[in-house]
């Protein structure tokens, strides 16, 4: 082999002769031998620069140092105590505060609002809920709501506004009980701590 | 086949939406599938165990805390879940003061159950010399490292990680592995400068 190589930017190319085998000036694995260890060449460069290195002395030595290097990192033991990282984080998200409650708060406020006033309504439509307004409510504020078009929106959006205040208060209390967070699965990842 | 079926898996981008919705059982499932793997990487890169698990911890809270915020069309998840990791690390690196660096790194090497002690020893005091190297570059090279060549990451997923360029995650690795390999090639009893047999397929 021993072909003479000439790299440019990403691309590179080998040429069928030159015979830089044993020269010591070849750099065209250097820039390229942790992308070959990575795997991270396409087939046919890899290829070639496997062929290349096989002829060149200085390639195939800067190969060969690079995967010793490689595997002595990769040998070099980590012990990691990954069971007891989740019962510490187990914990911790246990302590977390309800996540998102105001999604669950406005979405249920929505519909509160528009419950209350599809209801409010429909109760204004009932001779025996204006003549108890009548009677109960005092005057000023029972003008306010029987008066013409209004009786017809005020009194549903007071509802409506209750109940979105309810919800918007009580939800993300009710949120808050979550259940408790399931027991990990370690049985295949037996803890590796020294 | 053990009768679980591709589909009966939920994958990373589902678990995290049902992080988002309050589903606890699902940042179980990333811890299981993840935790290991981050654990190793944080105490490669910090070389302190405690830091290692208390970043790795704060690394999932943080998952679950802003599972929504995540956006699949920007990269995986364990991109995601690697680059909160390496941003806390860097930050509880930035508030340690000097004088305790690298104070609790502590090398733990296996049990010396070989048959020939000789080689044993040999190999022991190779697995030094490694770890002091990898002590003298800097917590950002020993990241970089450990992605590219113990994780085998793609060079863009690194710099999306770490937030640095791609020709910096290229730079820093050649310059790492050339500091390593200075120092483990006279332990191996090789000359640096005498052409070696090809390695074997190095993947």
């Amino acid at each position: 082999m021993g072909g003479d190589a000439t790299a440019s930017g990403d691309g590179f190319s080998l040429n069928g002769n030159g015979g830089r085998a044993g020269g010591g000036a070849c750099g065209l694995l250097a820039e390229r031998v942790s992308d070959l260890l990575a795997g991270d060449l396409p087939l046919a460069m890899r290829r070639e620069l496997e062929s290349h290195a096989g002829g060149c002395a200085t390639c195939s030595a800067e190969l060969a140092a690079a995967a010793r290097t490689v595997a002595a990192l990769r040998a070099l033991p980590v012990a990691v105590r990954r069971d007891a990282v989740w019962s510490s984080l187990e914990r911790a998200l246990a302590r977390e505060p309800a996540r998102r409650p105001h999604l669950f708060a406005l979405e249920a406020a929505l519909l509160g609002v528009l419950g209350t006033a599809l209801a409010s309504a429909l109760a204004l439509r009932n001779d025996r809920v204006v003549e108890w307004i009548e009677r109960n409510v005092p005057d000023a504020l029972r003008e306010l709501l029987l008066i013409g078009s209004l009786r017809a929106c005020l009194l549903p959006t007071l509802f409506a506004l209750f109940g979105a205040i309810v919800a918007v208060v009580a939800l993300p209390l009710l949120a808050a009980r979550r259940p408790p967070l399931p027991a990990l699965a370690l049985a295949a990842h037996p803890e590796k701590a020294s | 086949m053990r009768g679980v079926t591709p589909a009966a898996v939920p994958s990373d981008v589902d678990l995290v939406r049902r992080c988002a919705r309050g589903d606890a059982a699902a940042i179980r499932v990333l811890y299981d599938r993840h935790g290991e793997s981050l654990l190793r990487f944080l105490e490669r890169m910090l070389r302190d165990r405690p830091r290692a698990e208390d970043v790795c911890q704060e690394a999932f809270l943080r998952v679950w805390r802003r599972a929504e915020l995540f956006d699949p069309a920007r990269g995986t998840f364990t991109a995601w879940l690697y680059r909160a990791a390496a941003n806390l690390a860097f930050n509880r690196l930035a508030l340690k003061s000097s004088t305790e660096t690298e104070l609790s790194a502590q090398l733990v090497l296996p049990p010396a159950d070989t048959v020939n002690p000789s080689e044993e020893a040999s190999r022991n005091e190779r697995s030094r010399l490694l770890h002091d190297a990898l002590g003298a570059l800097s917590p950002q090279d020993r990241a970089i490292l450990t992605l590219r060549h113990i994780e085998e990451r793609p060079v863009a997923e690194i710099a999306g990680i770490l937030d640095i360029p791609e020709g910096t995650v290229k730079s820093r690795v050649h310059y790492a592995m050339h500091r390593l390999r200075s120092v483990l090639e006279p332990a191996l009893g090789v000359d640096p400068g005498t052409p070696a047999a090809p390695e074997q397929d190095s993947r």
